[in-house]
């Protein structure tokens, strides 16, 4: 009889303890874009731990571009119980965390989450083009295949003896709308132009130079963050490369994207003025002068640095603005005819008020992932 | 003691030796050391790990993500490794990582920089292997300077080209066209040279030798002639070979600002007053 008690009782503890440790079964779904939904739940954040912060979680955001969302205008999470909670997103984006056991955080609040609804942004039906399609625009201007894993499509471009890749960095579509009402840009507002385009999650520049070189998304490139630094997807360089074409790179101080391939020249600030603008811009007419390389790549930094110091829209940021204008039209007026001329940013920036830096990017936000991108012909 | 004992307190002593000994774990790794360099470098990571070691305590690295850490590093100097190179005066280094990621680094922002094995007392092949086996620990500098996967080191003697704002520069039959800020050339190592004037005083003047300044444009072996420009339009010609020959021919600081050309022995035509060219023929 007591043999008995006793097994019942042990019985007793072990269900116990499984209802205390195995019942945090929970699920939501969030809406995809194009119809469907993406069901979360804490074996799918698992798969996105290497994204996720040890105390707060995983990014909100994190979750929602797997759910296949490029830019968020508002998002409606519901609760298991029908509390609604309506988010602007800019205001919130870089602090809106799903925890591991189903409640997501946003702002210090945390509420458990029985469906997410993202509203995007008018802008996103306009989209005219994408950052990964800039290697099949390339590279079919130049007679050759676009690189092996590309998923953008080439734009229209006439075929060209040699192809400009001029990178601005930080130079979202929003900024060059600003820029340009405010007069900054005179160069680049002669041009004809540019088409709306979109750059790719997590916005920053390893993830866009990615993107960029390759024609692929990070989920096919591999680079997905921003301390990635190099991809094993065949790039626009490899494949021109491959073809004997001669490839060079100006770059800023930092080669922050591994440019396999391509001739490669730093631009360190030697003269110690504060900028690298300046260094790229001599470094990349010295390569003109020499003769124009079939590819090109000139990376100007500075408007991504002032974006990140004073913040978007500051007399400083306006200033670099205008320099770098006017580097891009020293450089445009030095190509050689027969030049296809891609001009294009990696990333937006937005305001923001932290310890150091008034501007940062990173977010599905419109500042963000919204790009110019000019396709011209010389 | 009995022979058990003895054998027991020896298998100790060298298991403990064998735990505790600090040797470098064997790790295969390189890092080239190119570019201004009269003795460019391979290093074993083995080499490294022999060289006189520096700690560094309480060290600040600002993260452009995250939180920043303080840290103990330990490795060698940046100054040990250029000196075995061989490198003379340079600019900026480049430090190349095996991913391809690659910084130029200016010389200002490389004091007390160290080539780390170790992080906070642990080897970080070990102890973090991502970002090892040697890391680059620039101090007082963002973290995109301490370039982890350091593979190699590139001198870059001289700056290129010409800035806007020089305030003298060197120009014409050279492999590079050169220039200076003020500033940039009265911080160059400079001499004494002493001139006598049309009414025999002697003074002694500062600057910086004209025959170093020519190295850094390179004249061209077609090249015979040297014009010195003066800000007011004035120039004067000497033959290259004789300037280049010269040991205390030098441009002198004037204390007005601006340079003058000192070239003791030579003509009195040649001793240009605010000189801000020569033009290399």
């Amino acid at each position: 009889m007591s043999e008995n008690i006793r097994r019942l009782t042990a019985l007793t503890f072990v269900f116990l303890l499984c209802l205390g440790g195995c019942g945090q079964k929970w699920e939501a779904e969030v809406i995809a874009p194009y119809g469907g939904s993406l069901v979360v739940n804490a074996e799918f954040l698992e798969g996105l731990a290497d994204f996720a912060d040890e105390e707060r979680g995983v990014p909100l955001e994190r979750v929602l571009w797997t759910a296949g969302h490029y830019a968020i205008e508002r998002l409606v999470i519901t609760e298991p119980e029908g509390a609604r909670h309506e988010l602007e997103w800019a205001a919130v984006a870089e602090d809106a965390w799903w925890k591991d056991n189903g409640e997501v955080e946003v702002g210090g609040e945390a509420f458990p989450v029985a469906g997410v609804e993202a509203e995007p942004p008018e802008l996103l039906g306009q989209v005219q083009a994408r950052i990964i399609d800039i290697a099949p625009t390339a590279a079919a201007a130049l007679g050759l295949p676009a690189p092996d894993q590309a998923a953008g499509t080439a734009l229209e471009a006439p075929a060209a003896s040699h192809v400009m890749l001029l990178f601005l960095d930080g130079f979202g579509y929003q900024r060059y709308t600003e820029a340009l009402d405010a007069g900054l840009i005179p160069n680049l507002g002669a041009l004809p132009e540019p088409l709306l385009g979109l750059t790719e999650y997590q916005p920053s520049t390893r993830v866009g130079s990615a993107a960029l070189l390759t024609g692929a998304p990070p989920q096919v490139n591999g680079v997905d963050g921003r301390s990635v630094r190099s991809t094993e997807v065949e790039t626009l360089f490899d494949v021109a490369a491959a073809a004997g074409l001669q490839v060079s790179a100006v770059e800023g101080e930092a080669l922050a994207f591994n440019l396999r391939g391509a001739e490669v020249q730093l631009s360190g600030d030697r003269d110690g003025n504060g900028s690298t603008d300046d260094n790229v811009l001599a470094n990349a007419l010295a390569v003109l002068d020499a003769g124009m390389p079939d590819l090109f790549l000139v990376h100007f930094h500075g408007i991504d640095d002032a974006g990140h110091t004073y913040g978007p829209g500051t007399l400083e940021d306006e200033a670099v603005i205008r320099e770098v204008d006017a580097a891009v039209g020293e450089l445009l007026q030095s190509l050689p005819t027969d030049t296809l001329v891609i001009i294009f940013a990696d990333h937006g920036m937005h305001l923001v008020e932290e310890e150091g830096r008034l501007g940062n990017h990173g977010n599905l936000i419109v500042r963000d992932m919204f790009i110019p991108i000019w396709v011209v012909g010389k | 003691m009995s022979r058990k004992t003895v054998f027991l307190t020896a298998l100790l002593v060298v298991l403990a030796l064998a735990g505790c000994g600090g040797g470098a774990p064997d790790v295969e790794w390189t890092l080239g050391v190119s570019g201004a360099v009269s003795n460019p470098l391979t290093l074993s990571y083995a080499e490294l790990a022999d060289m006189p070691q520096t700690d560094l305590s309480d060290i600040l690295m600002e993260k452009s993500l995250g939180e920043d850490t303080t840290g103990d590093w330990s490795g060698v100097t940046l100054d040990e490794i250029l000196s075995e190179a061989g490198a003379g005066e340079y600019v900026s280094i480049t430090a190349v990582a095996g991913d391809g990621y690659a910084i130029e680094i200016s010389k200002d922002e490389l004091q007390d920089a160290i080539v780390a094995l170790k992080e906070n007392g642990e080897w970080i092949a070990d102890s973090d292997p991502d970002h090892g086996p040697i890391r680059m620990v620039c101090p007082y500098t963002p973290a995109n300077r301490w370039v982890f996967q350091l593979m190699e080191l590139q001198v870059n003697a001289e700056a290129a080209g010409v800035p806007d704002d020089a305030a003298f520069k060197i120009t014409g039959d050279v492999e590079t066209e050169v220039g200076w800020t003020e500033e940039k050339i009265r911080s160059m190592d400079t001499i004494e040279a002493e001139s006598t004037n049309k009414e025999g005083e002697t003074s002694t003047y500062t600057g910086v030798r004209i025959s170093d300044l020519l190295s850094k444009a390179g004249p061209n072996d077609s090249a015979t002639t040297v014009v010195f420009v003066a800000d007011d339009g004035y120039s004067a010609e000497a033959p290259l070979a004789d300037i280049e020959a010269c040991a205390d021919c030098i441009v002198s600081f004037r204390n007005q600002g601006g340079f003058s050309i000192v070239a003791p022995g030579f003509a009195g035509n040649v001793q240009v007053k605010g000189v801000v060219e020569i033009q290399v023929k």
